[in-house]
């Protein structure tokens, strides 16, 4: 079925187009129901099943570069996607891995995304899709295999979007978002820092405005927090137009709760390693030098150290009343 | 080690920022995030003009007061260190204008 449709985030727009199953269309429109919009695209990603065609071809690249989908189409051996019988459901999947990760078993490790770059484009993959994309010529291309759609578009999505929000002067973060009065903290830190408990512990302390993923731009009103389509969880947060940013705390499990205002050269390295971004062109990060390093100037960030207790709140309050916060 | 009449250039590739005095780096290879101190971003800073390794020391030796033959070698094992994880370089960058 022709699919299109149109997602944005802040300034940052990227159509989708492509053959997709009816489920999968009705899935996706469902997701990013609350992100569609209208905008002038800034990125076109052309998605194609890899039954319909060769990966290689479609992607433009040599055969060789590609180690989800070689001459034929599959996914790697071990993988969650066997190769040439991609998982049938994988909602199932992402399903189980949540509840493993529940359970405090040893959670499975996503597949790690692959990233190569290609000259002016960045090639992705990970079992079960590959893409290629190009943000200065705003073309990205994507070929999966079957059923895999959902999980395609959304890891296209993510890739686009963080390269869209370096260049509207922002960063996408692997963050958990708060706000409470009337501002937003925005909780980055690497899997397991506890974006997601911090999220749990803040019921009742504030609006939760994600536990995945967070965007930050700069603007003549100043720093704001926009939501984005990607959680962890699987009830999507209230969607909210953007919220001005108080502080990015940075936070690590401990025995006692601390705060500590972090100098700005580790501040900014430590913002780095919670970004999301995929460029690894010269010009490509020394945007992303440019931006991490005026926000890091322009707002707050500290280091959070906390306990499984929301009582790290009353702490930031006092923090408000006392500093820039 | 190297020699001192060896010149060395920023790798093209890197992306840098210095904030706050200090330099952050992020290697082309790998996308890891180096931070220099202060002397480390200093000569960060020099390389921005391709400086030999004796021109780098003789900077050390006036602005931080320690001796010639010890700022040779620390520049030098520095230098190597920068080499190693490609973000400096032996070569002259090419410039557009000499197309």
């Amino acid at each position: 079925m022709t699919t299109h449709f149109q997602v944005s985030i802040g300034n940052a727009a990227i159509t989708v187009d492509g053959e997709i199953s009816h489920r999968h269309r009705a899935a996706l429109l469902t997701r990013y129901a609350d992100y569609l919009s209208e905008r002038p695209p800034d990125l076109r990603i052309e998605f194609r099943c890899a039954a319909d065609s060769g990966a290689a071809e479609f992607l433009e690249v040599g055969p060789s570069v590609l180690t989800t989908f070689g001459s034929d189409h599959g996914g790697e051996p071990g993988s969650p996607f066997p190769h040439g019988e991609p998982r049938s459901r994988i909602e199932e999947w992402l399903q189980e891995r949540r509840a493993r990760i529940a359970s405090a078993e040893s959670p499975r490790q996503d597949p790690p995304l692959r990233v190569v770059p290609l000259g002016a484009r960045t090639l992705v993959e990970r079992p079960g899709f590959a893409g290629t994309v190009n943000p200065c010529a705003g073309e990205a291309r994507c070929v999966f295999a079957a059923e895999n759609a959902f999980f395609a578009v959304g890891s296209l999505l993510r890739v686009g979007f963080s390269f869209l929000a370096v260049q509207h002067g922002g960063l996408l973060l692997h963050a958990a978002g708060v706000a409470r009065n009337g501002r937003a903290y925005v909780f980055a830190g690497p899997s397991g820092a506890g974006k997601s408990t911090i999220a749990g512990l803040s019921e009742g302390k504030g609006t939760i405005l994600g536990d995945e993923m967070m965007c930050v731009q700069g603007g003549p009103d100043g720093d704001v927090v926009l939501a984005t389509p990607f959680h962890g969880t699987n009830t999507a947060p209230p969607f909210f137009r953007g919220a001005p940013l108080a502080a990015v705390l940075l936070p690590v499990k401990a025995d006692r709760i601390e705060t500590r205002v972090l100098p700005e050269p580790e501040a900014l390295r430590r913002l780095l390693a919670a970004t999301l971004f995929f460029d690894a062109s010269a010009d490509g990060r020394q945007r992303l030098l440019d931006v991490a390093s005026a926000l890091v100037r322009r707002v707050p960030v500290l280091e959070m150290q906390f306990t499984r207790d929301p009582a790290f709140w009353d702490a930031l309050d006092s923090l408000c009343t006392d500093t820039r916060l | 080690m190297l020699p001192p009449d060896k010149e060395v250039f920023r790798d093209p590739r890197t992306a840098s920022r210095v904030i706050a005095g200090e330099a952050v780096v992020l290697t082309p290879r790998d996308g890891r995030i180096l931070t220099l101190n202060e002397t480390g971003t200093r000569i960060w800073e020099l390389l921005a003009d391709g400086p030999t390794i004796a021109e780098i020391a003789s900077v050390l030796v006036q602005e931080f007061e320690i001796e010639a033959d010890r700022a040779r070698q620390d520049v030098a094992a520095f230098i190597d260190h920068l080499l190693c994880r490609e973000i400096a370089t032996l070569e002259r960058p090419r410039d557009d204008d000499d197309e």
